[in-house]
Formats: structure tokens, sequence, C-alpha cells
């Protein structure tokens, strides 16, 4: 059964006064969970600190704690220092505040973070907005993704978090997620076993190494109005980020799968995408690498889809996930299959 | 024999469908009974068609995989003869129509295809199988019952 907000409100307060680099705050208010993001459980709260020169001041937050099971097992504190190591650089991710990296006083693995305003929309894009904000959004959200891709990751230290996969990243990936089927799978998946033997078998060599976000839509941003113009406030999710090919990115929002919420028919093809990402970070796209980027991303998406099956079968989570056909043929259409 | 599974599938989706219909139920408790009510559609679209399906599906397996044997190694090409020789034929004994036996055949055959998938010669001979292993999943995949999706809200991929 969930945990309910009196309980939590509790973990939380005692969390916040353990801290000792911190005073403990007057107060939390309106805590709640809320359903956004699938991944973890997220509960919004305030807290009501004293402030220096009297009174009190409130600060909007929220926690982000690991569930039961689900899509993926990923590790708040690797999370938590992404997050650290973005704070000083242009990309607008959220501030960092504690971590609970063992779940100790939470329960589970959870971090909290400063809460940005804004509103999350996966089908922006695809939305009711006029035709020229979407297509303006659509290329600040490239533009951001280069911001990412440029960042100085060793500058801001992720090398210490991370290992520099090198001209390996596809077969590092590939590995990795493989891994993870083995490890999840309840039944024989000779679909995702073919496909990995052919993708190993054509992997790409990266051509540099940049900070990968690994699940980069729309759907993880927080958008707000001003003067008519959608700014991309916060980027949120960082819990698939890592060190890679900057074509894994591109590979994943130009996937079949996910055309509806990175393109706009028309005005936002693969084409304008790839050529604002190139005059944004002055490197070239490599296409046949971003193919094999988009097969993986079906193949990591079936694999994500594997794990929620077994969470869903062994209790850990509620929604009846599974390798759906879709995944499946989109997959064996992009290895060729 | 009433009530058939049909009409007991029905019968709890209707009573969970009532529960949903209280406008004093909570978002949280909205959500678990879409997830009930999903999993109940397709069980009701579908059941009737799971165990002949598995059925035919091995016997496709098992065909496949005696094709695929002369390129594999003696124990993997031994283990695909003895599972293939258990693999129903034309007619199904009472036993091999147990649903939780085909499953478990059905799951015993696929899992020597993976085998196979990871033994194969990078060669020629070794492409034109897998081409064959491919066209051969995309047909489960079509075959499949339980691939049909009941109406539901569309979704990000990810969520399927």
């Amino acid at each position: 059964m969930a945990e309910d907000v009196e309980q939590i409100s509790e973990r939380i307060v005692a969390f916040l006064a353990a801290q000792p680099d911190t005073p403990a705050p007057r107060r939390i208010e309106a805590v709640q969970r809320i359903g956004v993001g699938r991944s973890r459980e997220n509960w919004l709260f305030d807290a009501v600190w004293p402030s220096p020169a009297g009174g009190e001041h409130t600060e909007p937050l929220i926690v982000r704690r690991d569930p039961p099971g689900g899509l993926l097992e990923t590790d708040r504190a690797t999370e938590f220092a992404v997050l650290e190591a973005l704070v000083p650089t242009a990309v607008p991710a959220p501030l960092p505040r504690w971590l609970d990296a063992a779940g100790a006083h939470l329960g589970r693995p959870s971090l909290i973070m400063r809460r940005a305003p804004g509103d999350c929309d996966y089908f922006v894009l695809s939305g009711p907005l006029p035709l020229e904000r979407r297509s303006a959004l659509a290329g600040r959200f490239c533009d951001l993704l280069a911001t990412i891709h440029l960042v100085d990751w060793r500058g801001c230290g992720l090398d210490r978090t991370f290992t520099d996969p090198g001209p390996e990243a596809a077969v590092r990936e590939l590995d990795a997620w493989e891994a993870v089927l083995r490890r999840d799978r309840l039944e024989p998946t000779p679909e995702l076993d073919l496909a990995a033997r052919r993708l190993r078998a054509d992997a790409p060599a990266s051509s540099r190494t940049v900070l990968v976000h690994g699940d980069f839509k729309p759907g993880n941003a927080l958008l707000e109005a001003r003067d008519g113009t959608d700014d991309i406030v916060a980027l949120l999710d960082w819990e698939l980020a890592h060190l890679g090919d900057p074509m894994e990115d591109l590979g994943w929002i130009t996937q079949p799968l996910r055309t509806r919420e990175h393109l706009i028919p028309g005005v936002w093809e693969r084409e304008d995408l790839f050529a604002r990402y190139e005059a944004a970070t002055g490197w070239e796209v490599d296409l046949d690498a971003v193919r094999w980027w988009n097969a993986f991303a079906s193949f990591k998406t079936a694999v994500m889809q594997t794990s929620g099956l077994r969470s869903f079968v062994e209790g850990r989570c509620d929604e009846p996930y599974r390798p759906t056909a879709t995944v499946l043929r989109t997959l064996l259409d992009a290895v060729g299959a | 024999m009433h009530p058939t599974v049909d009409e007991q599938l029905q019968g709890a989706r209707r009573l969970l469908d009532l529960v949903a219909a209280d406008p004093g139920l909570g978002a949280g408790s909205a959500a678990l009974l879409a997830d009930a009510g999903r999993l109940l559609r397709r069980l009701e679209g579908t059941w009737a068609e799971i165990l002949p399906f598995l059925v035919a599906d091995s016997r496709a397996t098992a065909a496949l995989l005696v094709d695929l044997a002369p390129l594999l190694d003696g124990e993997l090409a031994t283990a695909i003869a003895d599972a293939a020789a258990r693999t129903a034929g034309g007619s199904a004994t009472l036993h091999e129509l147990q649903i939780a036996v085909a499953a478990a055949h059905n799951d015993e055959l696929r899992g020597l295809l993976s085998d196979a998938i990871a033994s194969l010669p990078d060669d020629e001979a070794g492409r034109r199988a897998t081409a064959a292993i491919g066209a051969h999943l995309r047909r489960r995949l079509d075959a499949d019952p339980t691939n049909a999706r009941p109406g539901r809200p569309a979704r990000p991929a990810h969520e399927g």
C-alpha cells in the first residue's frame, strides 16, 4: 500500500531536521504526491524556514523517491551528483538540496530538489499551441540538447561520477542494457536477443564523449509561457544520464516511436533538427550512427518494459507493463530483421 | 457451464466499473482500477486463443529450430532434436493441452531459439538463418492474441 501524506510528511520533517548544514524548518506544508515522472515517486511540499531578518520564507521542494519497482532501477546518488555538477553550467536542471542515498530517513533512496515553476507536456510540439510557437519551442529543445552536449564534463567533475567509454560508447551501452535484460526477464526473449546480435555487429564508434541525458523529451521538461515565448524552465529526470556518444540522444529523440513527441510534420523534421544541432554544436551529425542509436532506443525501451513486467508480476508496481508488439516490431524493423 | 470464463471476466469488470463511477474515488484508486480493468479486458478478448496460439507457435518454432540445427554445435543440436521430438504434432494429447504445459514447452523452445541466435556463425549461412528467425518472430508477433490492444489512451512510447 502506498505511503500516505502524513507518513511521508513525518519522514521529511525528521530528515530535514537531521541535516547538519541546515536549520530545521518551522514546518512543511502542501504535501502531495504527483503522477508526473512515472519512474520515480514524486512528492511536492513547501518548507517554511525562519528568515534571518525575522519572519519566515518558503522554499518549494520536491522529493524524488525510488518506487518499490517499475521500468527502471537507477541510483539516486548518481543522479544527485549529476545535478550538483550541473549547477554552475548553463543547463537548466533542478537545484539539488539533499540526498538520502540509502533511504535511511525517507524509506527508500531519495533526493530532494528545489521545485521549479512551469508545466510538463509530453506532446506540446503536437498540441494546440500555434504552429509558430511550437516550431520555436522545437528549436529551443534542440538548442538545449546542444547545451547539454557542450557541457565541460571534466571541468564540472562528472569524470568522478562516470567512466568515459571513449569510442566504444555504443558497445558499452549495449552491454549495460543487455545486463538489465538478463537480470529482469522472466522468460526467453529471442526478439531482443536477435536485435542485440544485430546491434553488436554494427555498433558505431563514437567520435567524441559528451554528457548524454538518456531520456531527453518534452515530457521531462518544465515549460513556462512568458510574453508569448515558451521557455524551458527546467530539464528533469537525469537518472539515465551518463558519458557517451552525442548521437545517442539524437537517436533517442528521432526514434520512430517518439516522432509525435519531438517532430512537427512538414515543419520540424529530422533534417531540420540535425541542421540546427550541427549549427549549435559545430559537429557533424553521423546519420549512420543515428540510425544505429534509433534501433538501440527501441531495444532500450523493450528492456525497460521487460523490467516493468517483472516489477508488476512481483507486485512491486501497479502498472501492467510488458514488451509491446509495437515496440518489438519497430525494433525488428530497425535492425533489419 | 455458466458462468462461463467470459461471463465471469465481464462480471468482474462490470463490478470494477461500478466502483470506478464513484465520484468520491481518489485519483490513485481510479488509476489502479483502470489498470485492473485493462488487464481484464485483455483477458476477455484473448484467453480462449492463448492455448491454440502456444501449440501452433511451438510447432513453428520447433520446425525452425530443426532447420537451424545443422549450423549449431552438437550439444545444442541434440537439445533441439529432443525438444522438437516432444512437440505436439497434428493431434495434441490431453497433457499437452494443459496451458501451463504448453506455455512451459513454448518457453523451452524459445529459449533454445535464443541459444541458437547466440551460436549462429557469422557468415552467409548465419545471415540467412537470422533472416529466417526474424521472419518467424514477426509472424509470432502478428499471431499472438495477447498483443491485441483494448482501447486505451495514447501514451508515451516507453509505457507501451
